[in-house]
């Protein structure tokens, strides 16, 4: 026998219940309630289990007496324990279904809580570690796509008028640069651009393109090596795409925080998402080329004496009324190259630490190269 | 404490009068008061007034709780301070009408959407009551967070439309539109059913779902809730606009086409 408070709904009660109280057997419910001539008895057989109450968790047990709904609902949680402790839970009709619709609530809510978590979890680790998720995604991109995007870009740039096909500065590009890239994965294409700032760069898919201005300033072949070491970088390791994943996933972040965002808000996303990326990238190519070269048994120093020139400003002896120009010509390699003096200072500790093996020292004829990029300059259409 | 005294004047848009006796005090809504005696106390609590057991903090707490219920954090506290009686007019903020329903004869709590609260006495809890079945909240018409009123004496709440008190019996279901349930009792259960046929939900105009409560209880509802009224409202106002308006719009043609004429009296 256990004692139950319960609220008691009837035919003549009060519609917001009755306080009662009731004892629970095996058997059944007794009922002593002022109300009744005779303490009431009801078999569990009699009873059904409804789901009751705002928040869908309480038992209501309804009877049929006297051609009158009656029901009774525990007054609170611990009394409700106390009634399902005692009822009979196989047979009670309609328990199993209040059991049920009770307890899926509660899965329901865990599994919505667990996602939650779970998707939150998730975002920050890939906020956290957004650079290895970019070096992932970009990773997944097919060789052949790549391909494709740089030969779009190459295409865009109008090889034909603006790029050297043949002659002794495209070979002795090639020639280094087939040193560097023998036993990759890419097939390297390499171009001399008729441009005479002091640059190069690579686009996506093996696509290396040096100026002439870069060949004109370099002063031995090893330097030459550096620098396309350092472009060869970039392909191999997709920093490409790992860039653009880097502003479609700034632009995602955008879009979430702010809900909508206009040309201007993505466009400073992108330009401070790519300038973070930019050095973090160029760094990156640095060390990996000289590694590059230490691989391909060349010598190495041609990276920092060619950094060093490009942060002192080329002195001009050969041109000297060009000195203007000249100075327009450098600042193009320390604006697309960011941070020059931090990164010699990074690859000569990294030089210090991984000295080259059997570095030889290359050759090349200067000034047939030299020949080649004045003869293509005095056929340049004029512009 | 000694009941409240008040009377409801008004058909459709409705201020409830109380008469306070000396020392009695009311609460109600912020910013709905319309007039008060000369001699009645007017303070601003904090949420609802009542002590929490973490203080000051506790307290605010409670009351930011209290504004994701649809009232503000702060309500206003009027207090006859004068020996001998004072009226307190406490308006209703928007047509429909204003029920008094006495807690004590609904087992001490109810459960109303939200905003419903408008005047109550001292002591009385409003609190957040989350809806636990995660249906109920998407499709229900109340959201997943609705009022929960406790306490003792007479609470006073407000909807727009008829507002009626409903009784249930131990085993009575009601099928509502949903919207249009107000509030209820803490024992009825409310859940929604799926209107049934395809043809029902597109072309019935109720939605896919309608709201059922099942007693025992009491349920009070609204003939006419605001989201119904408002697009009433905003039908009337986006095509009343447009009467009258056909010369205006010739105008606006013929402003366009003299704007393309002179663009090739420019060339010429």
């Amino acid at each position: 026998m256990t004692d139950i408070q319960i609220f008691l709904f009837g035919a003549d009660l009060p519609v917001a219940g009755q306080r009662a109280q009731c004892m629970a057997n095996q058997e059944g419910i007794h009922l002593q309630f002022a109300q009744f001539a005779a303490p009431l008895f009801i078999h569990w057989r009699e009873l059904h289990a409804k789901v009751a109450g705002f928040d869908h968790d309480q038992l209501q047990l309804t009877w049929q007496q006297e051609a009158a709904a009656w029901s009774l609902i525990p007054a609170d949680a611990t009394e409700q324990k106390k009634l399902i402790a005692v009822l009979p839970k196989e047979s009670l009709a309609g328990f199993k279904h209040w059991q049920h619709e009770t307890q899926s609530q509660s899965w329901l809510w865990k599994g919505i809580l667990y996602t939650t978590a779970l998707v939150g979890l998730a975002v920050l680790l890939l906020v956290w570690q957004h650079d290895r998720a970019a070096m992932w995604a970009a990773s997944m991109v097919s060789m052949k796509t790549e391909k494709s995007l740089g030969e779009s870009v190459l295409k865009s740039l109008n090889p034909k008028a603006n790029f050297l096909s043949e002659g002794e500065a495209v070979k002795a590009v090639q020639r280094i640069g087939q040193q560097l890239t023998a036993g990759s994965r890419y097939q390297y294409q390499w171009y001399v651009s008729k441009d005479p700032a002091v640059n190069a760069f690579a686009l996506p898919g093996g696509i290396i393109v040096v100026n002439s201005g870069l060949l004109k300033h370099a002063d031995t072949p090893n330097e030459l090596a550096a620098v396309l070491a350092h472009e060869v970088q970039h392909v191999e390791q997709r920093h490409a795409l790992q860039n653009m994943m880097n502003s479609a996933a700034m632009a995602t972040v955008v879009l979430v925080v702010l809900g909508d965002a206009n040309a201007v808000v993505m466009l400073v996303a992108h330009q401070l998402s790519s300038q973070y990326f930019s050095r973090q990238v160029e760094s990156d190519a640095d060390l990996k080329g000289v590694q590059l070269l230490n691989d391909k048994h060349i010598d190495t120093r041609g990276m920092v004496s060619f950094f060093k020139k490009l942060e002192a400003g080329f002195d001009p002896p050969k041109e000297p009324k060009a000195s203007k120009e000249e100075s327009s010509e450098v600042s193009s390699w320390l604006s697309s190259h960011p941070d020059t003096l931090l990164r010699i200072q990074a690859i000569e500790s990294f030089i210090a630490q991984h000295p080259c093996q059997q570095c030889t020292v290359l050759t090349w004829n200067k000034a047939d190269i030299l020949a080649e990029l004045e003869r293509s300059e005095k056929n340049k259409p004029t512009e | 404490m000694s009941q409240l005294d008040y009377k409801i004047y008004g058909n459709d848009l409705q201020y409830v009068q109380f008469t306070l006796a000396a020392g009695q005090e009311v609460i109600a809504e912020q910013g709905a008061m319309m007039f008060i005696d000369q001699d009645i106390a007017t303070d601003a609590i904090l949420g609802d007034g009542s002590a929490s057991a973490f203080g000051a903090i506790g307290r605010f707490v409670n009351a930011i709780k209290r504004s994701f219920t649809g009232e503000s954090m702060f309500s206003s506290h009027y207090q006859n301070n004068a020996s001998y009686p004072q009226r307190v007019a406490i308006a209703a903020p928007g047509p429909g009408e204003i029920v008094a329903i006495n807690l004590d004869e609904q087992g001490g709590s109810i459960i109303c959407q939200k905003g419903a609260y408008l005047a109550g006495e001292k002591g009385q809890k409003i609190q957040i009551a989350f809806q636990k079945r995660v249906r109920v909240g998407l499709f229900g018409g109340e959201g997943f967070i609705m009022q929960k009123i406790s306490g003792r004496g007479t609470v006073f709440i407000h909807a727009s439309g008829a507002l009626r008190q409903v009784a249930l019996g131990s085993v009575d279901a009601l099928r509502v539109d949903t919207g249009c349930l107000v509030g209820m009792s803490s024992s009825v259960r409310y859940d929604i059913k799926y209107t049934g046929k395809l043809k029902t939900s597109l072309f019935g105009g109720e939605g896919l779902f309608y709201a059922t409560v099942s007693g025992p209880g009491h349920v009070w509802m609204q003939s006419l809730p605001l989201s119904r009224l408002s697009k009433v409202l905003m039908t009337a106002a986006i095509s009343g606009r447009g009467k009258g308006s056909i010369w205006g719009k010739l105008y606006l043609v013929g402003f366009v086409i003299f704007v393309i004429v002179s663009l090739f009296l420019e060339r010429s």
